[in-house]
C-alpha cells in the first residue's frame, strides 16, 4: 500500500494541510513545529487499527466547532482490499498524472480514500469515501488494519512479548503447547522453590503462625514461605523475547526501536506503510545508515520480484539519516505562522540539491543560509565569523539556525534558487571577478535573493589585498609562506614583483622602499599572483586568512570588504 | 459424471447438463472447490436452489456468491455509473440490454477489472441456454478475468422467443469448448428408473428430429381427441399420492383447463402477473361504482367458475343469503373500495357453486387490496407492483396439483405429469422440440400423455 494523497483539517497545529509523496520512500525535515509529526499522527489517525479517542486538544485551536476531517488516498492496493465483498465497488481513480477520479478510467490506478471525521460530540468516524455511492460507507477497525499501517512509537514494549493482541501471538498461531508448558512450568517452579530451607524465612513464617493463633485464627498445616507469580499462573502474557537471556524490553533505546519495527513489519504481508517518527533516536550513525538503507533495499528488492513495495515515511533530525535517505526522498514540512497552513515541499530540480546533500547536509537543518560561491569564499567567511559573537552577545549564528554552505562554484546559484523554493531564508555570498549570468540575477532577483559581494569586479584576494595595511600584508604573506612553501610563493614573487630574494625577506613595510613599484602597484601585483597561483583556493588555508582578512576590514570599515561582511553579517544575524 | 475436482484445470469450458442429471450438485462441488466463487444464474428459483444445495453441503455463504446475471450485473454498474451507465431506476425489457452492455464496458477499465480478479478466482454461469447475446457477450469479459465454467442444457432453450438464440455449435463453444456432457439420470435413480431412460432416449431422437413413441413403454398413453378430456386429466392420477402438474403450451388453454377441472387443478401466475396488474390497471382507471363493479365481476370471470344449475334446480338457502350480502359492499365500492372489495371477495369465495381455479391469482389481489386499505401503498398498481416484486424474491408456493407452460414450469420437479393433446406442441411457433422435452421431462414417477396418437414427430430444433 502507498498513500497517494493527504488532506487534513484543522486538526492539532495544522489548519490545513496538503500533501501528495509521489515516492515509496519519503524523509520529512522542518524546523521544530512544522508539524511533522503531525502529518504522521494524521496519517495514523486514519489509517491505524486502533482506536483512537480524541479530546479537545487534537482540535486545532481547541476549537471543537471546526470539525476534524482527514482524507488518506491509498494506492498499490492489496487484492483483498479491492474484493467487491471488502472495498472493490468503492475504489477510485488515480491517473498516471497524479490527479484523483472518483470513477476509474483508462489506465488509472484504483484507489481507496478513507476519511476519518470528528465532531463536537469527539465521536470518531472513519468511512470510506466514494462520491458515487448512495451511502457512506463505514470502515471497521479490522478492515483498518488491512491497509498494513505500521508506526514505530517510542517505547512500548508490548510488541517485544505474547501478551494479549500482540503480533508476536499472531504469528505464533496455535499456542495450546505453550499453554500446557506454562502450566507445567508453575507448577515445577513452586514444587521446587524449597523456600521452607531458608532458615530465616522458615522462623519468621513461624513467628507468624504464633500471632496468628494467638488471636485466635485457625491454622490448618502450619505457616511457612512459598512461591506465588504475580498473576497467580503463567500465561502467553508471561512470556517475552529474551536476548541471551536478557528480556529485550530492557535492551537499550535502538535496539528496542529496531526489534519492535521489524516485527510489526513481518506481520504485514503485502506491502506495509510504515511510519518512523525521528528515526534516529536512540541510534548511533552507523545504525541510522542501515536501518534506512536496510528498508530501502527491502523495497528494491520487492520492486525486483513484482511484489508490492509499500511505502516509508520517517521525519528526521538527522543529516545522518537524510544523507541515507537521498535527495529523491526529501521533504521540507513547513508551517505558516499566523493561518497555520502546513505545506510539504519537494525539490524542483533535485540535482541542486543533491549536491549541497553532499557537501553539506547540515545546511538542510538550519533556517537561514548563506550559500557562499566558493572555496575561498567559504573559508573567508568561516574564518570571520568566528569574530562575530562578541559583536552580538556572545551569540554565534548558528544558534540562530544560520549556516554558511558551500555553493560548489557555479552551481551556487542554482542551490540557492533550489533551497529558496523549499522556504529557506538564502542569501548568496560570492567575489565579484566574474558577474552574474543575466538569468541568475534575475532569477535571484526576483525571488529577492540578497546577492552580498564586493562589486567593482573584485575577487577576494584583491578586495582583502588591496586595502590591506603593512601589518596586515605581512601577516598575510607570512600565512602563505607556513601554507603553501615559502620558496615557492618567495619565487613567484620575485618574478612578479621584480625583487631580490633578500628584499623579499624583508618586512613587507620595506617593500616599497625597495622597488619601483608603489604600494598600490604592489598590493595589485600581489593580488594578481595570488589569484592566479590560486594560493586562497584552498578552503583551510581561505579560512586561516580570516582573522586577516577581518582585521583589514576593520582598520578599513569603508572598503567593499568591511562593507560586504558588514552585510552578510546584518543578514545572518537579523 | 466429471469429478469437482477435475474441472478445477479448465479456464473456459462449458458442461452440458440433461434436465436430472445432476448439474446443480456438481455446480455446488466446484464452487465449493474454490477460495471465492461467483454463481451466476438467471432467476430467484435457481439462486434458491443453488443455495439449499451448498447450504446442505455447510459451504459458507462468503465462499461462494450466488446471484443472478441480471442482479450481479446491476450491482457494478451502480458501483460504477459513469462507464456503464445504468437507468435512473429499475431497469425494465430492453434496458436490461444496456446494463449488461454497460457492465461489459466497466469491464474493460483495468482498475474495475482487478476489482472482479481480487473478488473471484471462479465464475460459474448456470442455465446458459436462458442467455442472451449481450449476457454471452459478457461472459467472454469475465472469462478474461477470471476461469469461467457455464452449465445448460441446449434441448432447454425455450426463451428463443426472448432473443436467447446462441447456437451452442458456432457460439458458446467458440468461447467456453465442452468438457462434458452429464450422463447419469439421477433423479429417477431412487424413483423410477425406466422412465429416466425413456426420457434420455426421446431426448436423444427430439434432437434428430425422429419419431418419438408413447405407447408400450413406462410412459402411459390415453387416447383423446382435444386437451379438453376431463376424464384422462383425473383418471390418470386417480390413486397416486404426490405433486401433479399438467403440461400445455397455451396459457389460455391452461386458464380453461383449471377452470373446467373446477379447481382440481389450479392455474399459476407468471412473474410479470399480468392479470393482477390489468386489474389494478382497471381499478385505479375510474373510481365510480359501476366500473369497479364490472372490473370485479371480470377478475372473477377470470378466476371462478359457477356449476350450471341442473334442469330442476333453483339456487339454495346459502347462495341467496351471500347474495344478498354482497350487495352491501358492492354499493360502497365507490366509498370505501379496498374494504368493500375484499369482503366481496371473501363472501365469493363461500358461494356453494363457485370454484376457484386460479387461487394464487386471487389470493395476490387480496394481498394488493390489503396494501391499499392500510393506506401503504397510494394506488392500486402501485400495490400491485409490490405484492408482484414480493413474490419475485420469495417465490411462489406450487399448488398441489398445478397446470401451466413449459416456460413456467421449466427448473422443477412434480411426481407425475400429464400432457394433454401431444401434438398441439407442432403447432408452436419456436422450440417445439425443446418445449416438448422440458415437458416430459418434469415428472420423476409417472408420465401421462394424450393425443390422437400414440406418436409424435418434431421438427429437429435449433441448438
Amino acid at each position: 500500500m502507498q498513500i497517494r494523497h493527504l488532506k487534513a483539517e484543522n486538526f492539532r497545529g495544522t489548519a490545513t494541510l496538503e500533501w501528495a509523496p509521489g515516492a515509496a520512500f519519503c524523509c520529512l525535515i522542518g524546523p521544530g513545529d512544522a508539524g511533522k509529526s503531525t502529518v504522521l499522527d494524521a496519517i495514523e489517525a486514519v489509517l491505524s487499527s486502533r482506536w483512537f479517542s480524541f479530546g479537545e486538544h487534537d482540535f486545532h485551536r481547541g476549537d471543537t466547532a471546526k470539525m476534524i476531517v482527514i482524507e488518506v488516498t491509498v494506492g498499490e492496493l492489496s487484492k483483498a482490499l479491492q474484493s467487491d465483498e471488502r472495498f472493490g465497488l468503492y475504489v477510485r481513480g488515480w491517473t498516471k498524472a497524479g490527479a484523483l477520479r472518483d470513477e476509474p478510467e483508462d489506465d488509472d490506478e484504483a484507489v481507496l480514500t478513507v476519511r476519518l471525521s470528528v465532531d463536537a460530540t469527539l465521536e470518531p468516524v472513519w468511512q470510506v469515501v466514494c462520491d458515487r455511492a448512495d451511502e457512506p460507507r463505514t470502515i471497521s477497525n479490522r478492515d483498518r488494519a488491512l491497509f498494513g499501517l505500521v508506526r514505530l512509537a517510542g517505547d512500548d514494549a508490548r510488541h517485544l512479548g505474547w501478551g494479549q493482541g500482540s503480533v508476536l501471538s499472531r504469528l505464533t498461531g496455535d499456542s495450546d503447547e505453550a499453554a500446557v508448558r506454562l502450566a507445567a512450568a508453575y507448577k515445577a517452579a513452586r514444587d521446587s522453590a524449597n523456600l521452607g530451607e531458608i532458615e530465616s524465612l522458615a522462623k519468621t513464617a513461624g513467628a507468624a503462625e504464633g500471632f496468628a493463633k494467638g488471636l485466635g485464627a485457625y491454622v490448618e498445616a502450619g505457616y511457612g514461605p512459598g512461591l506465588e507469580l504475580g498473576r497467580g499462573s503463567l500465561s502467553l502474557g508471561s512470556i517475552a523475547l529474551h536476548d541471551g537471556g536478557v528480556p529485550l524490553r530492557l535492551a537499550g533505546l535502538g535496539t528496542r526501536r529496531l526489534a519492535t519495527l521489524a516485527i510489526q513489519k513481518s506481520a504485514i504481508t503485502e506491502g506495509a506503510i510504515v511510519l518512523v517518527d525521528e528515526i534516529e533516536h536512540g541510534l548511533e550513525p552507523h545504525r541510522v545508515m542501515g536501518a534506512i538503507s536496510q528498508l530501502r533495499g527491502d523495497q528494491a528488492r520487492a520492486a525486483e520480484e513484482k511484489r508490492p513495495i509499500g511505502q516509508v515515511l520517517i521525519t528526521t533530525h538527522s543529516e545522518v539519516a537524510l544523507g541515507e535517505a537521498g535527495a529523491e526522498s526529501l521533504r521540507v514540512c513547513r508551517t505558516t505562522r499566523p493561518a497555520r497552513v502546513t505545506t510539504i515541499i519537494k525539490p524542483g530540480a533535485p540535482d541542486p540539491i543533491r549536491a549541497l546533500m553532499r557537501f553539506a547536509p547540515r545546511a538542510l537543518f538550519s533556517r537561514r543560509i548563506l550559500v557562499s560561491e566558493g572555496n575561498t569564499e567559504v573559508g573567508v567567511i568561516n574564518g570571520v565569523r568566528e569574530f562575530w559573537p562578541p559583536l552580538h552577545g556572545g551569540i554565534p549564528i548558528e544558534h540562530l539556525g544560520g549556516f554558511i554552505a558551500d555553493g560548489n562554484g557555479s552551481q551556487a546559484p542554482q542551490i540557492a534558487l533550489g533551497l529558496h523554493g523549499l522556504g529557506y531564508d538564502i542569501a548568496v555570498f560570492r567575489d565579484s571577478d566574474t558577474d552574474l549570468s543575466a538569468e541568475d540575477a534575475a532569477a535571484l532577483g526576483a525571488q529577492g535573493i540578497p546577492v552580498f559581494e564586493y562589486g567593482s569586479g573584485l575577487d577576494v584576494e584583491h578586495a582583502i589585498i588591496s586595502v590591506a595595511s603593512d601589518a596586515q600584508m605581512q601577516r598575510l604573506i607570512e600565512h602563505l609562506r607556513v601554507e603553501r612553501g615559502a620558496g615557492k610563493i618567495d619565487d613567484n614573487l620575485r618574478a612578479a614583483l621584480g625583487m631580490t630574494a633578500e628584499e623579499l625577506a624583508q618586512q613587507f613595510s620595506m617593500w616599497e622602499l625597495n622597488s619601483t613599484l608603489d604600494a598600490a602597484e604592489l598590493r595589485r601585483r600581489i593580488a594578481d599572483e595570488c589569484t592566479s597561483r590560486k594560493w586562497l583556493k584552498d578552503q583551510r588555508i581561505a579560512r586561516g586568512a580570516g582573522p586577516i582578512a577581518w582585521q583589514v576590514a576593520a582598520e578599513s570599515p569603508g572598503s567593499p570588504l568591511a562593507q560586504t561582511f558588514a552585510a552578510a553579517r546584518a543578514w545572518l544575524y537579523a | 459424471m466429471p469429478e469437482a475436482q477435475d474441472l478445477l484445470g479448465v479456464e473456459r469450458g462449458a458442461i452440458v447438463a440433461p434436465a436430472g442429471h445432476g448439474k446443480t450438485e456438481l455446480i455446488a462441488k466446484v464452487a465449493a472447490l474454490g477460495k471465492r466463487t461467483l454463481v451466476l444464474t438467471h432467476t430467484n428459483a435457481g439462486i434458491q436452489a443453488i443455495r439449499a444445495r451448498l447450504k446442505r453441503m455447510r459451504i459458507s455463504r462468503s465462499a461462494v456468491v450466488v446471484d443472478t446475471i441480471a442482479g450481479w450485473c446491476l450491482r457494478y454498474a451502480h458501483a460504477f455509473p459513469g462507464i456503464a451507465q445504468p437507468p435512473l431506476d429499475m431497469p425494465v425489457g430492453a434496458q436490461w440490454d444496456e446494463v449488461h452492455g454497460g457492465v461489459k464496458s466497466a469491464l474493460s477499465v483495468p482498475a474495475i477489472r482487478r476489482v472482479v480478479e481480487a473478488s473471484y478466482d471462479r465464475i460459474l454461469i448456470d442455465e446458459y441456454q436462458d442467455c442472451n447475446g449481450h449476457q454471452h457477450e459478457l461472459a467472454i469479459a469475465l472469462s478474461a478475468i477470471a476461469p469461467t465454467m457455464i452449465f445448460g442444457d441446449p434441448m432447454q432453450g425455450i426463451f428463443e422467443f426472448a432473443g436467447a438464440t446462441l447456437s451452442w455449435e458456432r457460439e458458446i463453444h467458440a468461447t467456453f469448448p465442452l468438457v462434458a456432457e452429464l450422463e447419469v439420470p439421477y433423479r429417477w435413480r431412487d424413483k423410477n428408473p425406466a422412465l429416466g431412460d425413456w426420457i434420455a432416449d426421446a431426448r436423444n431422437r427430439l434432437i434428430r428430429g425422429d419419431r418419438v413413441e408413447f405407447a408400450g413403454g413406462p410412459v402411459a398413453y390415453r387416447h383423446a381427441d382435444d386437451a379438453f378430456d376431463m376424464e384422462v386429466l383425473f383418471q390418470s392420477i386417480e390413486g397416486k399420492e404426490g405433486t401433479v402438474a399438467a403440461i400445455h403450451c397455451n396459457k389460455g388453454i391452461c386458464y380453461r383447463l383449471a377452470a373446467a377441472a373446477r379447481g382440481g387443478y389450479q392455474a399459476i401466475e407468471e412473474m410479470a402477473a399480468k392479470t393482477m396488474t390489468e386489474f389494478a390497471a382497471r381499478w385505479d382507471a375510474s373510481p365510480t361504482q359501476p366500473v369497479r363493479r364490472d372490473t370485479l365481476r371480470w377478475l372473477f370471470g377470470e378466476s371462478f367458475s359457477m356449476r350450471k344449475l341442473g334442469e330442476e334446480e333453483s339456487p339454495s338457502a346459502e347462495e341467496t343469503s351471500l347474495l344478498e350480502a354482497i350487495k352491501v359492499p358492492m354499493a360502497a365500492l365507490a366509498v370505501d373500495g379496498p374494504r368493500a372489495a375484499l369482503e366481496i371477495l371473501m363472501l365469493t369465495r363461500k358461494l356453494p357453486r363457485a370454484r376457484l381455479h386460479r387461487q394464487e391469482l386471487v389470493r395476490d389481489v387480496e394481498r394488493a387490496i390489503s396494501e391499499l386499505a392500510a393506506g401503504r401503498c397510494a394506488t392500486m398498481l402501485e400495490a400491485a407492483k409490490r405484492i408482484r416484486d414480493r413474490a419475485g424474491v420469495v417465490g411462489r408456493r406450487m399448488p398441489k396439483r398445478a397446470v401451466s407452460t413449459p416456460l413456467l414450469l421449466k427448473g422443477l420437479e412434480f411426481d407425475h405429469v400429464v400432457v394433454p393433446d401431444a401434438a398441439h406442441f407442432a403447432y408452436e411457433r419456436q422450440a417445439q422440440a425443446k418445449l416438448f422435452y422440458v415437458a416430459i421431462s418434469r415428472p420423476t414417477q409417472s408420465l401421462t400423455i394424450t393425443g390422437s396418437q400414440g406418436y409424435l414427430q418434431l421438427p429437429p430444433p435449433a441448438l
